[in-house]
């Protein structure tokens, strides 16, 4: 799953698709305003309704922004978010946050490819092989 | 014509809610008055064979989480007798403070009681703990059994305690009230507190720090301060008895209505105003580095309400019971 800014990362979305760049079928984007606006909320939503894994991408700090600073706290949710998830016993590895601009198709297209390879090597999140009961 | 009769139960629970409970003159003149206390073990002669044999219970008060399997079975036979059951104190409302223990599984908590020396196990180190009824999943009362009336606080302070005995007397005519009933305000801390910032819309929380790094002002806003405080997301209600006493609030009355998951509405709303001023100064490093004073964010964020974290269900569905790393 991933939440992309429509001023930048999705603008490279867009330039991957009309660039015929091939990047892994499993992401799923997501445009949305503003990194700004992912609400942590939404990424657990994702989390429990089956994706292994969640990129956040926004547009370049300090000053990309189209909101003047909406990276940033974009960037405080997700920091926090992923000491959550290590805390709660989730690999925080799970959730990236990368700034793309609207040109950076290229880097859009390694980045869901390295993703898709870091969760395939982490697996399944409700992978049924964990066991044990709490 | 006979007087209805209540119960009083515990979960997991400390013993704060008793205290607080016959602490309020009003309130137990009251119970005495209109209810027949038919079973409280810490207050009247009575057993659980006593609380067994009644057929019909008209209120029945659960203080305390849901930790064993007895507590667990205890919740269900109430669920199934009474025409009221009352969730009492933040433990069996929300999770309260042995929720934190939820992340940690049964047996490594029971083999850390057996295996922490203190001045009654005598220096040998290993304490018996045969007659330990079954650990399991650690639960707020409403995630196992449906609850009538929700009576916030560690402990409920003596004004909610008495609200809650003039709801309970308006209600019990009534018959079976629906939906749980939560006996504190529906907005935030923040809406009538003393130290309430003159504009709000330009809070600034300049830095984190943990209490004892700093002098704190009185009558200035704790978050900015750089003190993290729950008021923004925490029911009124307790007419800041922690706040009065230069102390933040910590949630312990529960989260707003639509705010069921107090950490990530906090990071959310609040947390990600942190050094609002500085970003672009500071830029990743810097606020990381801000941001890295949270230290406890479990204690922080979710002191009362761990039971209630969608991350804490996220990993109970995932089905294994590993120690957060």
């Amino acid at each position: 799953m991933a939440f992309l800014c429509k001023w930048c990362s999705g603008a490279a979305a867009e330039l991957a698709g009309v660039s015929r760049l091939l990047y892994s079928p499993n992401v799923i984007p997501i445009i949305v305003p503003c990194s700004g606006r992912v609400d942590p909320d939404l990424v657990v939503e994702a989390f429990i309704n089956g994706a292994d894994g969640v990129i956040v991408a926004g547009c370049h700090t300090p000053s990309d922004c189209h909101y003047i600073a909406g990276n940033f706290k974009a960037f405080k949710r997700v920091y926090l978010l992923k000491k959550l998830l290590s805390d709660f016993g989730i690999e925080p590895e799970r959730l990236r946050l990368e700034w793309i601009s609207a040109v950076e198709s290229q880097k859009l297209k390694t980045v869901f490819d390295e993703f898709t390879s870091t969760i395939r090597i982490l697996g399944p999140l409700r992978a049924e092989t964990r066991g044990g009961s709490v | 014509m006979t007087r209805p009769n209540i119960v009083i139960v515990h979960g997991a629970i400390c013993g704060g809610c008793d205290v607080a409970l016959a602490n309020s003159v009003e309130a137990i003149s009251k119970f005495l008055e209109n209810f027949e206390l038919a079973y409280w073990s810490v207050a009247v002669d009575s057993r659980l064979s006593d609380l067994k044999s009644l057929n019909r219970i008209d209120v029945a008060v659960f203080m305390g989480g849901v930790r064993t399997s007895e507590d667990e079975e205890m919740a269900k036979w109430l669920r199934e007798k009474s025409r009221i059951l009352v969730a009492f104190g933040s433990c069996s409302a929300y999770g309260g403070i042995p929720g934190l223990a939820a992340l940690i599984p049964p047996s490594e908590l029971v083999n850390s009681v057996k295996s922490t020396i203190t001045t009654s196990s005598q220096g040998e180190g290993v304490i018996e703990l045969s007659k330990l009824p079954e650990l399991g999943t650690y639960r707020a009362l409403p995630h196992v059994v449906d609850v009538n009336i929700v009576v916030p606080g560690c402990p409920p302070p003596i004004n909610v305690v008495n609200e809650f005995v003039d709801v309970l007397l308006k209600h019990i005519s009534s018959g079976k009230l629906e939906g749980p009933l939560v006996v504190a305000g529906t907005k935030a801390q923040c809406e009538n507190c003393p130290r309430k910032p003159r504009d709000l819309s330009k809070l600034q929380i300049p830095d984190i720090k943990r209490i004892y790094e700093s002098r704190i002002e009185e009558n200035k806003c704790f978050l900015e301060q750089g003190i993290l405080c729950l008021g923004p997301i925490t029911r009124e209600g307790c007419e800041h008895s922690c706040i009065n006493a230069n102390m933040p609030c910590t949630g312990c009355f529960g989260p707003l209505p639509g705010f069921e998951d107090v950490g990530l509405r906090y990071i959310a709303g609040i947390l990600a105003l942190v050094a609002i001023e500085r970003e672009k100064e500071l830029l990743e490093q810097g606020l990381a580095k801000i941001l890295d004073k949270l230290v406890d964010r479990l204690g922080v964020l979710y002191r009362y309400t761990l039971p209630w974290s969608r991350l804490y269900k996220l990993r109970l569905s995932l089905g294994s019971g590993g120690r957060a790393r």
